[in-house]
């Protein structure tokens, strides 16, 4: 069901109130309905491959959270016992060689614990990550097979499954994994039962395309659904609402019918077209993304429940990192927590046995775990080489970016100076974010075709002659397109830069009598409604 | 309890039943059927006239169209008796004049003939695969050879011919793993609330102004033109101006000749090809004077016969017949009677001569 139909405005119409007209005792379960019949309403099968997904993962949840639990004491009492020996060494030494055989005997036992939280955990991963292949990854891997095949035996090929993918497997994946590692880590320590982990992996504002939030955050809200209506709650989560509409309805999809027949069908539309085209689709992924998001965070709030932001304006960011930091948060913080940090951790840990200057260790683990992170990353979004090399572009600009920052600022420093600019004046800070758009925006070239070649010819066209037929591409709506655009950037730069600006705004909105207000929002609406287009496309993001 | 509390009571209970009595209405034709828009909803057959698809999608007044739209008249042979199957896409399951495909070329060629896309659609996705399922074998007597006869729009033909599922008879219809409960759909919902009374106004308001503004229709039909007033799928005009070379046209062919080896082998089956060239591969010059058909029905009728494949090339057989009529409605994808009626002559032409050919067909 996408957020921007009307058959999810039926729905809210129906379980919003249901859900607060019910008993507090009841609100839990009407919620759990809820995420059901969301999650049943587009694939009514899959359901039960999810709950044994769920069931599955709850099933190591449970082993992991008894050893841990379990150990702590022992860990505690050892901690004692050692505080303790620091007191005073020689009365210690006495009473460890009293209590030795006992205390080696619960080391083993607390070693023995250790290895089986570990396999449980292991294994609760590596449920998750071939669950997620089998569903997502055994077609990508079966053509890449049979093409690798059909090189030495031409009349053989493997035999393809027919596999439909669960709603919003990868993320689900992901959360399911969050959730073993935040208790295999000691992070979450609180009780969980079955009912409240499913209302978790299923809640249904983020079971399409997330946010992929923790279980320290989203767990206790969930544990605890039994407040009343709270009029602010309302009004904030249908504002939200409102603005992710705009995001979505009125700028990504009006762009996306304008630009998807070009780069579709590269080979038809001309350099300056495809020009065109490719910066649109930035602005197009980004307000489709930003705009379900702000959808998601809305519904949630409207039920009482905060989520995290997954945006934070990225196109103003200064550098790749900033952007990743901004741009689909809770993905890029959970890749960093689970992926980068581990990683950067293991191959110092490594480099540093070898010898190494601590200069080269940083470089190299450093360099190793950007380059794993962002081709994890990239595949996760699609079964395509297509994805797999925009998660390398992306590690290359940051690598890139990362061994000559010392020599771009030289550089830049000696060329402004030069030009008789101030080194750390706006122009640089409009040149960074200039350039970081555009290495941006080419990468989503990657990211947005059908094929390598597609991808290919797009570039070449637009090298080749980046102005051609440009004024065909000037439509009436094309132009209503931009100005939209144009005025959501403004608002987005002021929210950026001139914060002041836009509070003030919002006071002096809240200042105007309640029926005022009301007319003002009834307008934004009928705009949304009149200038959006509803029920015409998913999420871009909801297909990974 | 406090006079706050009340009020946002009341505003829940209404929201509420707002949003059941849209649910129900969806469900329930009783209450339904009342508030629906006469001839938008397309899939009723009890109704005299009904609006392009075109049209109900992008709901511009310039383009409103009433076709005709009886009730049906359908046949009902088992699959034992007939001499030829036909399996299509939507060209073969809306009834053009009260006729659905099957019953008219029944009536026109005199051979028996099984409707198999009224019992499973997805017999034109996956006839092997749907033949398995409904034990049909070449082993059992009642079974002797029969001509399937299978229609694919054009835009849809390679995508199907390419699909590892069309010449597969091991695989396990999605349709059966993907069962989605009629009960929980929203999307019926938005369907019925988007054809019925109560959004009509602002729809056709929002539909008439945009069109007005920027000359555009408001949806995926984003194609039109105002002589004569026409409307086109956006997927049409991609497919129609995509440049197809021999490569291509080869790897579909011999999809459709591997499909036609195992429907003999293993069903006792003469397969008969037909492709429905797509409205804009057709008329695609009154929007585009410029506009160069890719040859794609042509070229695959030709690769199509040298494989020993029995086709029909319905592009030449209609444009010959396009330039002084229309074969198509003006605001729906398919043909109209004139153009059905031309490629069903075609086809009862075709039957009856591998009837001929084959000597022991039924």
């Amino acid at each position: 069901m996408l957020f921007s139909s009307i058959a999810f405005l039926i729905f809210l119409m129906i379980f919003f109130p249901l859900f607060y007209l019910s008993g507090k005792k009841a609100r839990p379960v009407v919620f759990m309905l809820s995420s059901l019949f969301f999650y049943m309403n587009t694939q009514t099968f899959y359901i039960a491959v999810t709950i044994l997904w769920i069931l599955a993962n709850f099933f190591f949840i449970s082993k992991l959270k008894n050893l841990s639990d379990k150990s702590l004491p022992e860990r505690s009492s050892e901690r004692s016992s050692e505080r303790s020996s620091e007191r005073s060494p020689e009365r210690s030494s006495e009473r460890s060689s009293e209590r030795s055989p006992e205390r080696s005997s619960a080391e083993v036992l607390s070693a023995a614990k250790r290895k089986r939280k570990k396999f449980y955990f292991i294994s609760g991963v590596c449920f998750n990550v071939f669950a997620l292949f089998f569903f997502k990854y055994t077609l990508f891997l079966t053509d890449n097979a049979n093409s690798l095949i059909h090189i030495f035996i031409p009349s053989f090929s493997l035999p393809y499954l027919s596999i439909l993918i669960p709603l919003g497997i990868s993320f689900i994946t992901f959360k399911s994994i969050s959730f073993l590692i935040e208790i295999y880590r000691g992070n979450y320590n609180k009780s969980v039962g079955l009912f409240n982990y499913a209302q978790y992996i299923l809640f249904f504002p983020g079971v399409l395309a997330g946010p992929i939030d923790r279980p320290g955050k989203l767990m206790p809200q969930l544990e605890n659904l039994k407040q009343d209506l709270n009029i602010n709650d309302l009004k904030k989560g249908l504002a939200f609402i409102l603005w992710g509409l705009f995001q979505k309805a009125v700028i990504a999809d009006r762009i996306g019918l304008l630009i998807n027949g070009g780069l579709n069908n590269p080979e038809n539309s001309s350099g300056g077209e495809l020009l065109i085209f490719v910066f649109l689709y930035s602005v197009q992924i980004y307000c489709d993304f930003a705009g379900y998001s702000n959808i998601a965070l809305g519904t949630a709030k409207l039920f009482g429940i905060d989520i995290m932001q997954n945006f934070e304006r990225p196109y103003f960011s200064k550098s790749i990192g900033e952007f990743w930091r901004k741009w689909h948060i809770s993905l890029s913080s959970w890749l960093r927590d689970y992926l980068f940090l581990p990683l950067a951790y293991k191959y110092a840990r490594k480099l540093t046995l070898r010898n190494l200057e601590l200069k080269s260790v940083e470089r190299y683990s450093y360099v190793m775990s950007v380059l794993i992170t962002m081709l994890i990353a990239g595949f996760w979004h699609g079964a395509g080489w297509t994805f797999v090399f925009w998660g390398f572009l992306m590690a290359f600009y940051m690598i890139f970016g990362f061994y000559t920052k010392k020599f771009r600022r030289r550089f830049f420093a000696e060329l402004f100076r030069k030009a008789g600019f101030k080194y750390n004046s706006k122009i640089k800070a409009v040149i960074q974010t200039s350039v970081n758009f555009l290495l941006i925006t080419f990468a989503w070239i990657f990211f947005r075709a059908e094929s390598f070649s597609s991808a290919i010819i797009t570039i070449r066209k637009i090298l080749m002659n980046p102005f051609e037929n440009v004024s065909s591409v000037f439509s009436h709506e094309m132009i209503f397109a931009g100005f939209l655009v144009f005025v959501y950037f403004t608002i987005e730069y002021l929210q950026n830069k001139k914060p002041r600006i836009i509070k003030s705004s919002a006071k002096s909105i809240n200042a105007v009598p309640a029926v005022y207000r009301f007319v003002l929002y009834v307008f934004a609406a009928f705009f949304i409604f009149s200038a959006g287009y509803f029920s015409i496309s998913q999420f871009i993001y909801a297909q990974f | 309890m406090r006079s706050s509390d009340s009020i946002k009571k009341i505003l829940l209970l209404t929201l509420l039943s707002a949003g059941l009595f849209v649910l129900l209405s969806s469900k329930l034709h009783v209450i339904g059927d009342l508030l629906i828009i006469p001839g938008l909803d397309y899939y009723t057959f009890n109704k005299t006239v009904r609006y392009g698809d075109l049209y109900r999608m992008s709901r511009v007044s310039e383009f409103k169209e009433e076709i005709p739209y009886p009730p049906p008249e359908l046949i009902f042979n088992t699959m034992e008796e007939s001499d030829v199957i036909s399996a299509g896409d939507s060209f073969f399951q809306i009834p053009i004049n009260g006729l659905m495909f099957a019953a008219a070329l029944e009536k026109l060629c005199g051979k028996k003939v099984y409707d198999a896309t009224q019992i499973d659609e997805e017999y034109c996705k996956r006839p092997a695969g749907v033949l398995e399922l409904a034990g049909y074998t070449a082993d059992s007597a009642l079974f002797k050879e029969k001509i399937f006869l299978l229609e694919c729009v054009e835009r849809y033909s390679p995508e199907r011919a390419k699909s590892k599922y069309l010449a597969s008879s091991k695989e396990v219809a999605v349709k059966y793993l993907s069962l989605s409960v009629n009960i929980l759909s929203f999307i019926s919902a938005d369907e019925w609330l988007q054809s019925s009374f109560l959004l009509k106004a602002p729809l056709e308001f929002k539909a008439d102004t945009y069109f007005r503004l920027f000359n555009r229709l408001p949806a995926d039909a984003s194609i039109h033109t105002l002589k004569p007033p026409m409307l086109f799928y956006n997927e049409d005009k991609e497919f129609a101006e995509n440049k197809i070379d021999s490569v291509y046209i080869e790897d579909v062919a011999n999809s459709i000749k591997k499909l036609s080896s195992l429907l003999k082998e293993k069903y006792n089956l003469v397969l008969l090809y037909v492709v429905i060239p797509d409205k804009y591969s057709l008329y695609g010059s009154y929007v585009n004077p410029e506009f160069q058909y890719n040859g794609y029905i042509p070229k695959l009728t030709e690769s199509l016969k040298s494989k020993g494949v029995y086709t029909i090339d319905t592009y030449t057989l209609l444009k010959q017949n396009s330039y002084n009529d229309l074969l198509f409605y003006r605001s729906d994808t398919h043909f109209n009677v004139r153009g059905r009626d031309l490629l069903l002559g075609e086809c009862a032409n075709q039957i009856n001569q591998i009837i001929k050919r084959n000597g022991n067909l039924k």
